[in-house]
């Protein structure tokens, strides 16, 4: 909305309220709906002997007479003047009022005042003659800061720009008297940019003039610096609008604007001769007549009395594909005679679309770079961007510094914003947020005119949309943008912290929070005002940047006022606040465990407990859960030993294998807990670091979980991350790859591994971290891990610490060596995915090579390449044969080309990849505990499956028929024994299963074929590719039920 | 002579490797996007940062209209940072509007770059007979008008879609640097790119390039990546992130950190 002239003129000094009435009076003549910053600017100059005019003089480029450029700069402005929109509706009496920008721009310039040394006493003195008046306290603007106010708009400087000033050295002059400009203006003259190019000085002078800027401009200059090169100096410009480059470059060489050719070379000719070659390549001009035209060139250049001719030869694409190779040949050879000849003062140009056709070329003429004596240009504009229309006025009134940081919701946001977590903070902190930046943003401007505005600051903040709050902004923007950014930032940090430590839970039912209506205004708080006081001096600011680690318990100083705050409103406010305020009172005490859920952690390993646990056993866990947590001081070393069997006892409970490691594991945590931690002997640190090596990632993670169910009470409370990043594209079937969060994890969104485990430790710091493949982790974490061992706290990357202590770190790295014998590898099975499983009945025998048979025995039919090939194992009335397995080379990844990866092996890789190792040392003698675990029995439990199976097999089909079993299955049962925590659930999927399948198909078999009775046919028990299973429970990752076909 | 080149677009040196590495960002951040970035390589690299002229953080004073209306001026800019820095060769890592800088600078002086890292890289962004880059000339006038009418709605529609929404604090700071950067220069220099073409060129480059591409990309579609790794004239592979969002360094800063070193690290 526009301010009333009346107004506005109340914050200018009597000569500037002059300047302005001079504008309003233009803006009525031309029926403006608003005056703005240009019919000030027009009004300024119409005078005779003013400031604005003065300093236009003595700043303008000496290139050009001043009459011209005081003509162009009028004809300038009033161009743009035109292209305002007049109104029709006010009559022609109204006073058209003052518009944003240039209101704006007076805001600016009493800031500006305002801050200036030389007039802070008057400041003063207004302030105190003010203060008993009225709250009206305002710094009249004086016309010199006006017009710098001005000038810093961009459509006026866009318009100086265009008639040749710089709006910053009109600015020098206008700031500085005429004896000192000089001195003065080398002072705070701008950097110098084109200080690569050697005639850069010319060049800074040389303003387009008068209008129009040309795009091309760069390009031709370019241009000319090769022309005037002595060496490879006849430019080709290369590029997908090299064409029209060469065209406006030729164009303008042939009206005689050559400004931006170096002097030693002003006013070449141009010659095109690109029609005739065109002409001449498809045919219709004779070799007789183009050598003529050739012939023409060179006595031109023979009587040329200037500088020089250059020849555009046009697009060289057209050597290429036009005409015959004897008439290309011909007028390559002829250029080049032509270039040899008369070299000093004949030049070429030429263009080619892309580097593609370039080599085309050059593959035909390989001498041609030479013998032509080109120099490649890239061109890389493809338009001529002459129409300007970047710069309009609306442009101006949407300049909100910050506005960004308030909900406006906008129909781009709301359809990409869907997901709850975009909306940060819950409307009631967003609220307060917005309360409190505008009490910062009164508190910045108590003083300003700002605050005469009828409007409350409240109101238009919350409404930025609207025109008013645009031109207060824009003040605040040029003023201390910076410092209210940062401020803003910093609010918005503290409000978006505390909303996701209280309310955290209230997103999660929207329908509460919205339809409620808010009050817009909130009382005034003494207690808001400081804090947002303390927050508003720089000092303030700056401590609120991120790395800085006071800052952190500033803003944790601030919470806690606001936090005590909040109760004490409470009964001010509506109902969703009690609903927020009860939430505070229960969620400080007890962390959210939402996101832990999120992850599907705790659901990995859910199989049902069929076991009922012996009573006192639980009271015993429980009891060691009670002591761990608390009264870890008390604990003597006759604790120390009860734990320790309480502890191995669960953990051996409910993961079966790896008793050693069990063992291990719990005498470290039973010690670490009472206090006889081998690496910190004070009591007061309690967090344990544990490595597991060896093989058995599965095992590693069941024990971990174990670990996190038994110490901390619950398996929600085991993050598991892999830290390998090869990892990270997962393959949604795969098995193993659900189990653990990694770098492509949503939850790891603009986080580090670090930000993401403080994150989890602060929100609840009982907690089992596992960190999977420790060997892989990055320099950061790896550093972050290191100080976190040493010190007891793990920072993140915004240097704010966290205090690890209650925690347990597990970390793995998977550098053991497996055997070469194993059948199946650690490596195979976990590349298992979890495939519908189908039966399929078929009488030719000829088995995949990767698939496992069972035969009959008294088959007679064995075939020697089959058996030749597999590892045979008799097993009652089968023969059980398992492929030999080839050892898999480690994966290759297709990106790269082969020679580079071999490359890299011996280059800096090699050093990172030492580097990590001494890391990794360094790490491992900090630990706790280094647990070795044993490599799981993948064959033996193969076998025990293939018998399980052979016994089902038979007892189903009989033993006369041949049965397949396809890798990927077998595979995919070996995952599922290795996954699972009881070891007879394979066996019973077997029996119950995998035998109604078998019956299920036996069946279909005698109805559809009753003759085949008697002769052997081969069953297969196949994956179904791309059908995942889901795991319903029986069984982790096995079909509840197989396909039968 | 007033503030140097290096004093104006706030040239910083950091870390204490041998080498150098110089991130470049791009449109619409300033040097601040490469902060999660830093900590991993400067241990290793001498990292020098610095931010383009058309950043919200350089003095508006210094953008030049006139000068920067094409991308040529940009590249002035960085050679003149290496050679004032006496940077004899250098990895350069480049963002969108940085990459296509980096590619020029790399035409005009192939010996100062041992590899380019190309972050959301095109050469083009406009579609055009046979090449996708991804916009209709109509839709990004449509973007400029946009802009053009109201800045603010448009940075808090675009930041979003270009980060990922699902990132509230990097959508948070690419929405502070991009209101930084004066509404009338972010268009400006919108226009520049969009009316920048370097496929003709991409020939002329010698030096390797690495074209770090994420899955999903507002503005760079992954058939510009695989273009980008036919066309240009060196050794090239291309990385592909599986996050989505046109600025990584913001929203899967540890991911791109791997993808950097091993880009780097070949």
């Amino acid at each position: 909305m526009p301010t009333p002239v009346s107004s506005a003129r109340q914050c200018l000094t009597d000569e500037a309220a002059r300047a302005l009435d001079d504008a309003v009076a233009v803006a009525r003549r031309r029926s403006h709906s608003q005056t703005t910053s240009l019919h000030a600017v027009s009004a300024l100059l119409s005078l005779p002997t003013s400031t604005l005019r003065d300093a236009c003089a003595r700043a303008r480029s000496s290139a050009y007479s001043p009459r011209l450029q005081f003509r162009a700069l009028e004809l300038c402005v009033s161009v743009s003047l035109d292209r305002l929109p007049s109104s029709k509706s006010k009559t022609p009496d109204d006073e058209p009022p003052v518009s944003n920008s240039l209101m704006a721009a007076i805001k600016r310039s009493q800031a500006n005042q305002r801050r200036h040394p030389e007039t802070f006493h008057l400041y003063q003195m207004h302030q105190q003659l003010n203060s008993s008046q009225s709250s009206l306290s305002c710094v009249k603007v004086e016309l010199k800061h006006f017009i710098l106010s001005i000038l810093d708009d961009p459509i006026v400087s866009r318009v100086f720009g265009d008639a040749g000033f710089r709006s910053t050295d009109i600015k020098v002059a206008v700031l500085h008297p005429p004896p000192v400009s000089g001195f003065q203006k080398s002072m705070r003259f701008p950097p110098l940019f084109l200080c690569s190019l050697p005639d850069t000085n010319t060049n800074l002078s040389g303003f387009n003039f008068p209008f129009a800027v040309d795009q091309g401009e760069e390009d031709f200059k370019r241009i000319g610096q090769i022309l005037a090169k002595k060496s490879s100096k006849n430019p080709l410009l290369i590029g997908v609008s090299a064409d029209s480059v060469l065209a406006g470059f030729t164009d303008a060489l042939k009206i005689g604007k050559n400004g931006f050719l170096p002097t030693e070379i002003e006013g070449l000719n141009v010659i095109t001769i690109d029609k005739e070659i065109c002409e001449f390549l498809v045919g219709n001009l004779s070799e007789d007549m183009m050598d003529l035209k050739l012939k023409e060139v060179r006595d031109k250049v023979e009587s040329c009395t200037g500088c020089g001719v250059i020849v555009n030869f046009g697009e060289l694409k057209l050597f290429v594909d036009g005409g015959s190779t004897g008439s290309v040949e011909h007028l390559v050879s002829q250029l080049s005679s032509l270039v040899q000849l008369c070299g000093g003062k004949l030049w070429l140009i030429g263009a080619v679309g892309s580097y593609e056709t370039y080599m085309k070329i050059l593959a035909k003429f390989p001498g041609l770079e030479k013998e032509w004596d080109l120099n490649l240009l890239p061109i890389t504009s493809s338009k001529l961007n002459t129409n300007g229309s970047h710069l309009k006025s609306s442009l101006m009134g949407s300049f909100v510094p910050f506005g960004g940081f308030f909900p406006v919701p906008t129909e781009l946001e709301n359809s990409s914003s869907n997901t709850d977590q975009s909306k940060t903070r819950c409307s009631l902190c967003n609220e307060k947020y917005e309360h409190e930046v505008s009490v910062a943003l009164k508190r910045g401007r108590t003083v300003s005119v700002a605050d005469q505005q009828s409007m409350g600051l409240t109101s238009w903040l919350q409404v930025p949309e609207s025109d008013t709050s645009k031109g207060s902004n824009v003040l605040e923007a040029k003023d201390h943008g910076g410092v209210f950014n940062a401020l803003v930032a910093g609010l918005q940090r503290k409000w978006n912290d505390i909303c996701h430590r209280l309310h955290h839970n209230q997103q999660n039912n929207p329908q509460i929070t919205a339809g409620v209506p808010f009050p817009r205004h909130f009382p005034a708080d003494p207690k808001r005002v400081e804090i947002s006081s303390k927050d508003s001096n720089q000092e303030g600011f700056r401590n609120l940047s991120p790395s800085d680690q006071r800052d952190y318990q500033k803003t944790q100083h601030i919470q806690l006022t606001v936090t005590s705050e909040a109760e004490n409103s409470l009964p001010q406010k509506p109902p969703v606040d009690f609903f927020a305020a009860t939430k505070l009172a229960s969620t400080t005490s007890s962390p959210t465990t939402s996101i832990t859920t999120d992850l599907g952690l705790g659901t990995i390993y859910v199989s049902p407990d069929l076991e009922p646990r012996p009573h006192d056993h639980k009271a015993r866990i429980q009891n060691f859960c009670g002591s761990a947590s608390a009264e870890v001081d008390e604990m003597s070393t006759k604790f120390y030993e009860k734990d320790y069997k309480a502890l191995y006892r669960a953990l051996a409970d409910k993961v079966g294998d790896q008793d050693g490691s069990i063992r291990a594991i719990s005498q470290t945590i039973s010690r670490c807990r009472t206090g006889n931690g081998i690496r910190h002997g004070s009591s007061h640190r309690r967090d344990i670091w544990l490595m597991f090596s060896g093989s058995d990632r599965v095992g590693k993670k069941k024990i971990s979980t174990a670990l996190a169910e038994v110490v901390f009470g619950s398996r929600e409370s085991l993050i598991a991350i892999d830290l390998n990043f090869e990892n990270q594209i997962r393959h949604p079937s795969s098995i193993f790859d659900r189990q653990s969060v990694n770098f492509c994890d949503l939850s790891f969104r603009g986080k580090t591994i670090t930000d993401f485990i403080a994150e989890e430790l602060s929100k609840k710091p009982r907690l089992l971290i596992l960190l999977e493949h420790i060997d892989k982790a990055d320099s950061v974490t790896q550093d972050s891990l290191s100080r976190a061992i040493r010190t007891g706290k793990l920072s993140d990357s915004r240097g704010r610490e966290t205090r690890i202590t209650d925690a347990i770190f597990v970390t793995t790295s998977s550098s053991s060596k497996e055997a070469d014998l194993l059948s199946y590898s650690e490596e195979r099975v976990l590349n298992a995915r979890a495939f519908q499983m189908r039966i399929l009945v078929e009488s030719t025998i000829e088995p995949r090579s990767s698939s496992i048979l069972l035969l009959p025995t008294q088959s007679t039919s064995r075939n020697p390449v089959i058996s030749s090939k597999r590892k045979l194992i008799e097993l009652g009335d089968f023969e059980i044969m398992v492929p030999a397995v080839k050892k898999s080379k480690s994966c290759f990844d297709l990106n790269l080309p082969v020679e580079e990866t071999e490359e890299s092996e011996n280059s800096e890789n090699g050093s990172v990849s030492e580097t990590k190792e001494v890391w990794l040392e360094e790490f491992s003698d900090q630990v706790d505990e280094k647990v070795v675990f044993d490599p799981f029995d993948f064959d033996s439990n193969a076998e025990t499956i293939l018998k399980d199976i052979g016994i089902c097999f038979q007892k189903s089909f009989g033993s006369n028929h041949t049965l397949e079993i396809e890798n990927e299955v077998m595979i995919q049962i070996l995952a599922s024994r290795w996954l699972s925590d009881r070891k007879d659930a394979i066996r019973d999927w077997i029996d119950s299963i995998l035998f109604t399948g078998f019956m299920e198909s036996k069946q279909k078999l005698r109805v559809e074929a009753d003759i085949e009775n008697g002769s052997s046919s081969m069953v297969k028990l196949v994956a179904v590719e791309g059908v995942n299973v889901e795991d319903d429970g029986s069984c982790v990752y096995l079909p509840s039920r197989i396909m039968v076909k | 002579m007033g503030p140097s080149l290096l004093d104006a677009l706030n040239v910083r040196v950091v870390g204490s490797g041998k080498k150098f590495l110089l991130l470049a960002h791009g449109l619409g951040t300033d040097q601040s996007v490469w902060s999660r970035i830093l900590p991993y390589f400067r241990s290793h690299y001498k990292v020098i940062l610095y931010d383009l002229v058309c950043a919200g953080s350089v003095n508006p004073d210094y953008f030049d209209f006139r000068r920067y209306n094409s991308l040529d001026a940009y590249v002035d800019d960085l050679l003149q940072i290496l050679d004032s820095l006496g940077v004899d060769r250098c990895f350069y890592v480049g963002h969108s509007l940085s990459s296509m800088i980096g590619i020029l600078a790399a035409i005009r002086r192939p010996e100062l770059f041992s590899k380019l890292i190309l972050i959301g890289a095109s050469p083009r962004f406009l579609n055009d007979k046979d090449y996708h880059g991804g916009f209709e000339e109509g839709e990004i006038e449509k973007v400029f008008l946009a802009m053009e009418a109201n800045y603010e709605a448009w940075v808090n529609g675009f930041a979003p879609l270009a980060v990922g929404a699902d990132v509230p604090a990097a959508v948070r700071e690419f929405s502070r640097t991009l209101f930084n950067v004066r509404p009338d220069i972010s268009l400006f220099v919108s226009r520049t790119v969009f009316n920048s073409d370097l496929r003709g060129v991409l020939g002329l480059v010698k030096v390797p390039c690495c074209i770090i591409q994420t899955a999903k990309d507002v503005s760079v579609p992954t058939s510009v990546a695989m273009y980008l790794k036919e066309h240009l004239g060196g050794r090239n592979t291309v990385e592909m992130m599986n996050v989505e969002g046109h600025l990584p360094h913001l929203s899967a800063p540890a991911l791109l950190a791997h993808h950097l070193n091993r880009a780097l690290s070949r």
